[in-house]
C-alpha cells in the first residue's frame, strides 16, 4: 500500500519558450508568443516524481480523474526561468482522492506560486456503463 | 507618464466565448502540449470503460481557456490566482461556453484585487466548470 503522504523535492522545473508555446496554442491565446500563462505549472505534472506516485495510486486503486485545480501566485513565472518545486502527495478517503499540492520558488528561495490539483480515484468496478444508445 | 490601472466593475461580465467543438486531435495535441496523457482523454474505448459515451475533454484546457478570455479582455490586469471545479465533462465533439463576472473588488497594497466568478457550461447548459480568478494589476 503506498504511503498516504508522500514528499518530494526539491525539483528543478523550468519554462522552456517551446513549451510555453505549444501550452498557449493549446489553450486558447491568439498570441503564442508571451509569458507562461498561470496554469502553466500542469506541465510539470508530467515529471516521473509527480507522475509515478499518480501511476501507483492509480494501480493500487482506480483511474484519475481531474476534480479541481489551483493556482495562487505571489509574482507571475517567467519563459526561460528555472524554479524549484516541493510537492506534497496527500491521499483522503471516502471518496477516495489525491490531493498534490506543489510550492514553487525562485532559485533565490523566494516564493512564487502554490498550486493545488485534487485528483479523485475512481474504482472501474463502481462505474456503470454508458447507455447504449451513448456508447454508439 | 504612467496611466493607473482602473478597477473593474462589480457586475461587469466579461463577453461570453465559445470554444470547441473539441476532436481527437485536439485532445490528442492538448495531451502533448501539457504532458496529460491520461488514457481516458485519449481512447475511446477507455472512455466507454468509465461510463463516458466519447473522450472527454481535459478540465485544465477547459479552466485554462479562461486565461485569454480574461487577458483579452483586460490586457492591464494579471492572474493572481486561478482555481475551477471540474463539474461535468465536455466530450469530444461538444462546444463549451466561458462566462465570467465580476462578483467584488477588494483593495490591495497594489491597488486592488478583482474577483472574477468563472463557469464554463456544456451545450445543453449544465455547468461544466465553476471557479474564480483573482485579478490584479499586471506588473509593468
Amino acid at each position: 500500500m503506498t504511503r498516504p503522504v508522500q514528499r518530494a523535492g526539491p525539483l528543478r522545473v523550468s519554462a522552456p519558450a517551446d513549451v510555453v508555446r505549444a501550452f498557449r496554442r493549446e489553450t486558447g491565446w491568439r498570441e503564442e508568443d508571451g509569458p507562461p500563462p498561470a496554469s502553466f505549472p500542469v506541465v510539470w505534472m508530467r515529471l516521473p516524481e509527480i507522475g509515478e506516485p499518480i501511476r501507483a495510486a492509480a494501480q493500487e486503486i482506480g483511474l484519475p480523474v481531474h476534480e479541481a485545480q489551483l493556482f495562487d501566485y505571489a509574482r507571475p513565472l517567467e519563459t526561460g526561468a528555472s524554479y524549484d518545486l516541493r510537492l506534497e502527495m496527500r491521499r483522503q478517503s471516502n471518496p477516495m482522492r489525491l490531493i498534490a499540492t506543489a510550492e514553487i520558488f525562485d532559485l533565490s528561495g523566494a516564493f512564487v506560486a502554490r498550486v493545488v490539483s485534487t485528483l479523485r480515484l475512481i474504482d472501474p468496478a463502481t462505474v456503470s456503463p454508458p447507455p447504449p444508445e451513448a456508447a454508439s | 507618464m504612467t496611466t493607473k490601472c482602473v478597477a473593474p466593475r462589480v457586475g461587469e461580465k466579461l463577453p461570453a466565448r465559445t470554444i470547441g467543438p473539441f476532436s481527437a486531435q485536439d485532445l490528442a495535441r492538448y495531451a502533448e502540449a501539457s504532458g496529460d496523457s491520461n488514457p481516458l482523454h485519449l481512447d475511446a474505448a477507455f472512455a466507454r470503460g468509465f461510463g463516458f459515451s466519447a473522450r472527454p475533454l481535459h478540465g485544465m484546457k477547459l479552466l485554462a481557456a479562461f486565461e485569454p478570455l480574461l487577458a483579452e479582455w483586460r490586457p492591464d490586469l494579471a492572474v493572481l490566482h486561478l482555481h475551477g471545479q471540474f463539474l461535468t465533462p465536455i466530450l469530444e465533439g461538444e462546444k463549451a461556453q466561458l462566462t465570467a463576472r465580476i462578483a467584488k473588488v477588494e483593495s490591495s497594497e497594489a491597488g486592488f484585487v478583482a474577483v472574477a466568478r468563472l463557469l464554463a457550461q456544456t451545450e445543453k447548459g449544465a455547468p461544466a466548470l465553476m471557479g474564480e480568478a483573482r485579478l490584479g494589476p499586471a506588473p509593468r
